[in-house]
């Protein structure tokens, strides 16, 4: 937000991803998302199962399969238009330019080669070199992973390492082309509490000597709050909210982004009951016509009900709601 | 411990130096080894409360589980559940514990037979252990316990995969108290779900025990969850209890360091912490990794990650030592770290 004079790293103007069930119907999993990444800023799409910030990521890497439609106004990365270019030229700026890692290291890794065979593929694939050269940078990428005893690693294959260290090895690949973008969908999901915290350390500090920007999806709302400098909140494959980190968490303007916070055991601690929203996610055929949130929203008023919100500019947030809760200056709090 | 006896005197559960030790296969002509995934555990459980088991991947919480749910029987000590001996119990003993203790497992995508209406699901407890009950009778009960937990009685007649994730929980849960359990193991009930929806299901927890008196075995890695549940925590590490205290006395003054690194690992959305936490938690927790539980060290088994550790730690397995209140800790230091 600081770099307001220079174009952002990835610009991503009214994406929509729909996937086609038959009789004509389609299930729209993103729907209308707009956002944009500065260069090396950190950016979280947090939301639930089903909110659509899987396949946000999903549709930029351009790995959304037939029989699915991405559409966009805009979709710009680093000044290049990503819907108009070859897929040639756009896989070559995905691995080169923009990086992702999912959620579960043990599948993404092939088993039947070692760390060492499957580093030395993607380096030869981006930039060459000879064998030993490749290997020596092998070693110094995860070096730069810290982990333990690289060396040793270098010639285990997948089942011999630990979630937190295969993650480590996917995050290796990733930045052994010095991306400008990293995306990391659910990165420290699969990992135990102490693992993902040095995880989140290291992305945190990999992120600023490199100076990568990283779009971090997730469903953990801790996590966004240890990272991440803006966050975007999805429901319904609609962003409902957006703004930066400490206010969005301390100031939720979108009745969502309230429930969620509200629905955090740590929120919750002394009570007999916590604070839960009624009902689920809608689905594909039970999408409502007015604010997707208004069968489940204690603050619903009858427009809510007969008109979709636009993404609304407040203050320093957006939120798709037709009466955003108050800051705290307006119901006189500090 | 004396505030933990049942009605009958006896403990509801009462578990003295449980082990569960596995015999592996290492390789081809290579010797076998033998995993102590359970390694001497002890506690008291009483009726209508709720004892957490925290810990992370590998650390026994769900070997503890199935001892407690009677799919495996400990490889030394003794369990009791009202009083009776499991590793002595016969057929039909067995059998009766089996209604005193149930289980809800993590999965609920996992844990329902794809094939099996939700009726007959809920029925069949009923049909094998109640078999006189009758057939309208036990219909009966399973939507009265549908109703219990949230759901309409029209999904009597409904597969699983009808449901969401979130119902499908309740419906696992809605099984485990057909048969009116003094027990409820349930192992990372919550842990498959949305923050919204396990909000739904951990107040659907809440209440039911408020109904009924269940005690809970609660299972969890996420500590936010067990600070809200649980009336007392067992932390547990490669196998053994690293600390036990009642919830207030571990969260406000938590005395084992991997008890101390597990909270401050635990990301949390608050003026409290923030991004300094993340890297003091980071730094403060581990160099390295979880130990291979085939080759445990020696002395006590957290000391190759422990900020504290000297090398007396090698030497002895630190007992699980009583610091007053009810909170005991296994760490030969301490006293000395405060």
């Amino acid at each position: 937000m600081a770099m307001n004079e220079r174009p952002p790293l990835l610009e991503v103007r009214g994406l929509t991803v729909e996937f086609p069930v038959g009789g004509g119907a389609s299930l729209v999993a993103v729907d209308d998302v707009s956002f944009h990444v500065d260069a090396g800023e950190v950016v979280g799409i947090v939301g639930e199962s089903g909110s659509g910030k899987s396949v946000t990521a999903l549709a930029l890497m351009g790995l959304v399969d037939e029989p699915g439609r991405v559409r966009a106004e805009r979709l710009v990365f680093a000044g290049g238009d990503l819907q108009r270019m070859t897929a040639r030229e756009r896989r070559s700026l995905l691995g080169n330019d923009i990086a992702m890692i999912f959620q579960d290291p043990m599948t993404s890794l092939n088993p039947s080669f070692t760390v060492a065979f499957q580093l030395m593929e993607t380096l030869a694939l981006h930039e060459g070199g000879s064998r030993r050269a490749r290997r020596a940078r092998a070693l110094e990428l995860l070096r730069a992973v810290e982990i333990a005893d690289a060396e040793l690693r270098l010639d285990a294959f997948p089942h011999q390492l630990s979630g937190g260290m295969s993650q480590r090895v996917m995050l290796a690949m990733a930045i052994a082309c010095s991306p400008r973008l990293l995306i990391a969908d659910e990165p420290t999901t699969a990992l135990d509490v102490t693992v993902q915290a040095q995880m989140l350390a290291l992305l945190k500090k990999l992120q600023e000597e490199r100076g990568m920007a990283l779009l971090l999806i997730t469903h953990d709302l801790g996590v966004v709050a240890e990272v991440v400098d803006r966050v975007l909140v999805m429901y319904g494959g609609q962003v409902v909210e957006t703004a930066p980190v400490p206010l969005a968490f301390d100031v939720p303007r979108h009745p969502y982004t309230e429930a969620l916070l509200a629905a955090l055991p740590e929120r919750n601690l002394g009570r007999r009951r916590l604070s839960a929203l009624p009902g689920i996610v809608p689905g594909a055929f039970d999408r409502p016509h007015g604010c997707l949130l208004s069968p489940r929203c204690p603050h619903v008023q009858p427009r809510c009900r007969g008109e979709r919100p636009a993404l609304f500019p407040l203050d320093e947030s957006r939120a798709r709601c037709f009466f955003p809760l108050p800051t705290h200056a307006e119901v006189g709090l500090p | 411990m004396s505030a933990s006896t049942g009605h009958g005197g006896a403990p509801l559960l009462e578990a003295r130096d449980v082990a569960r030790h596995y015999s592996v296969g290492t390789g081809f002509l290579r010797p076998r080894a033998t995993v102590r995934a359970l390694d001497g555990v002890s506690f008291e459980r009483s009726r209508g409360r709720t004892l957490a088991v925290v810990g992370e991947s590998g650390c026994g919480k769900s070997t503890l589980a199935r001892q407690l749910a009677l799919l495996e029987t400990p490889t030394s000590g003794t369990l009791r559940i009202e009083g009776v001996d499991v590793a002595h119990a016969d057929g039909a003993a067995r059998r009766a514990l089996r209604r005193t203790v149930q289980m809800v497992f993590q999965n609920p995508f996992a844990s329902l037979n794809p094939r099996k209406r939700i009726g007959a699901a809920l029925a069949e407890p009923l049909a094998i252990n109640r078999p006189e009950l009758g057939r309208a009778e036990r219909t009966e009960r399973a939507a009265a316990m549908l109703a219990r937990v949230g759901l309409r009685p029209e999904h009597i007649g409904r597969y699983p995969h009808m449901f969401s994730g979130g119902q499908r929980q309740r419906i696992a849960i809605a099984r485990a108290l057909m048969l009116e359990p003094q027990i409820v193991v349930a192992d990372e009930p919550v842990s498959a779900l949305d923050v919204s929806i396990q909000a739904q299901v951990l107040n659907l927890l809440m209440d039911l025990q408020a109904e009924t008196a269940v005690a809970y075995v609660f299972i969890s890695h996420n500590l936010a969850v067990v600070e809200l549940i649980a009336d007392e925590v067992v932390v547990m590490y490669l196998g053994r209890v690293m600390e036990r205290a009642p919830k207030a006395a571990l969260f406000a003054a938590p005395r084992h360091p991997y008890t101390r690194a597990l909270l401050a690992s635990t990301p949390r959305v608050g003026a409290t912490r923030g991004r300094e936490a993340l890297a003091r938690a980071a730094s403060t927790a581990f160099a390295s990794e979880l130990a291979s539980p085939l080759a445990l060290p020696s002395g006590c088994v957290f000391r190759a990650r422990c900020p504290h550790a000297v090398a007396a730690c090698a030497d002895v397995r630190p007992p699980l030592e009583e610091l007053g209140g009810g909170h005991a800790a296994a760490c030969i230091r301490v006293r000395e770290i405060g």
